[in-house]
């Protein structure tokens, strides 16, 4: 793994310091996106309920919001800065090969093809591929707290109508 | 043969090579003398494809490209290694993407010059690090070794060995065309010597040549600069007023 990581890394680049800020910026997004998903989803939830001889019962006929209503976007934000950060990593890769010498050069001499858009661009990449996983992963994880916690009878018919919806960060931005 | 054929390079209109025309059989070991600014580096570079320009670089008749890149290398006083990686790392680095690396010659230079080869390049002294750049450019495995200013920053005793052991080491086929400002030093090996200035090129001569004419190198190089041995004398006469020595 390491060795693969220096093949699409320019040579002598420390990765620890990518790899570091990737699983900071992946935890804050998870810790962002729980605390968003649960404040939202509670608030929902608590409309469902009402107290009735000093029990929480549900309402009759209450139903919560659909899955994408509940959440909107902005519970996969940290993810998608995350991705903006890591294509930020680009960057600095291809200045390192300017930094304290012109190693540039030898890259551009190098026989094989494409050699520095692979040690630039690969690694970012699949980081960027990775992230976006994780990114739905965690979505199915709050869709299973969403489905598991919310009583049976006050889920709509289509809880996860438009669901696609819950990652149009742009739209929330606009 | 490296054929550079009327080649033009500018930058931002401002001319930097006008129709140079070259040829470099294998073989040869060539300086490459200009002032500074004149294109010694310019020619370099675009022989090698990192500048655009107009005209024809070849290579044995087939233009420069990544078929055949290999058979160049290039050794600069800006340096083209990486300063984070170690010696050994390059040689690995080399290894892999020059399939006619020799470890044979990287090990032998490095163990001359008593390089380390565990430490990154960056934390080495100027000279180290020059005696690096050489040394890739050197195992390389190529046939034309392009070395542009490479002993700046290396004491005279150092720069002497260099040259001694690069006429030891290299093969018939090999030609090293060596861009430097230390004429008088490197007289005694080189084969020819290429003049260069404001991008033309204004002296090419086989230093057999010279010999045979009983000219020392440096007065070729000031004759067709037409250099004016008053000029200092002049300048300080207009500065101080004096007449001056």
């Amino acid at each position: 793994m390491k060795k693969l990581m220096q093949r699409l890394s320019p040579p002598g680049m420390n990765v620890k310091a990518e790899k570091a800020i990737t699983v900071i910026c992946l935890i804050l997004s998870a810790l962002w996106g729980t605390l968003y998903f649960l404040t939202n989803y509670i608030m929902e939830r608590d409309v469902l309920f009402t107290v009735r001889g000093g029990k929480l019962v549900p309402k009759q006929g209450a139903v919560i919001s659909e899955f994408a209503m509940t959440v909107d976007p902005g519970m996969i934000f940290g993810f998608y800065v995350t991705m903006l950060i890591i294509a930020g990593f680009t960057l600095f890769r291809l200045a390192y090969f300017y930094q304290g010498s012109k190693s540039i050069y030898l890259m551009r001499r190098l026989p094989q093809k494409g050699e520095t858009a692979k040690r630039v661009l690969a690694l970012p990449a699949l980081w960027i591929a990775g992230t976006a996983l994780i990114m739905l992963l965690f979505t199915g994880l709050m869709a299973a707290v969403y489905l598991l916690a919310t009583p049976k009878g006050c889920l709509p018919a289509q809880p996860f109508k438009d669901v696609w919806e819950v990652f149009a960060c742009w739209k929330s931005i606009s | 043969m490296l054929e550079i054929n009327i080649v033009k390079k500018s930058y931002i209109n401002k001319p930097a090579l006008s129709d140079v025309k070259l040829s470099f059989p294998r073989g040869e070991i060539v300086g490459l003398f200009g002032e500074n600014g004149a294109g010694k580096t310019t020619l370099m570079k675009c022989a090698l494809g990192l500048l655009t320009y107009k005209g024809n670089v070849t290579l044995d008749g087939a233009p420069i490209t990544k078929k055949n890149i290999e058979k160049l290398s290039f050794a600069t006083g800006e340096h083209s290694f990486f300063p984070e990686l170690t010696g050994a790392g390059h040689r690995d680095f080399y290894k892999e993407h020059f399939p006619a690396f020799s470890d044979k010659r990287f090990q032998g230079l490095t163990e001359f010059f008593g390089l380390p080869l565990h430490r990154s390049l960056r934390a080495l002294s100027t000279g180290q690090k020059n005696q690096f750049e050489v040394i890739f450019a050197l195992s390389q495995g190529a046939d034309y070794i392009l070395m542009d200013e490479p002993f700046t920053g290396n004491d005279v005793f150092n720069r002497e060995d260099f040259y001694k052991v690069l006429l030891g080491i290299l093969e018939p086929h090999e030609t090293v065309i060596l861009s430097t400002h230390l004429i008088e030093e490197v007289a005694d090996f080189i084969g020819r010597a290429v003049l260069i200035r404001a991008g033309r090129i204004v002296g090419d001569v086989k230093t057999t040549e010279l010999e045979d004419d009983g000219k020392k190198l440096i007065d070729y190089v000031k004759e067709t600069y037409m250099y004016q041995p008053d000029r200092v004398s002049r300048a300080l006469e207009q500065i101080t007023g004096e007449d001056a020595l």
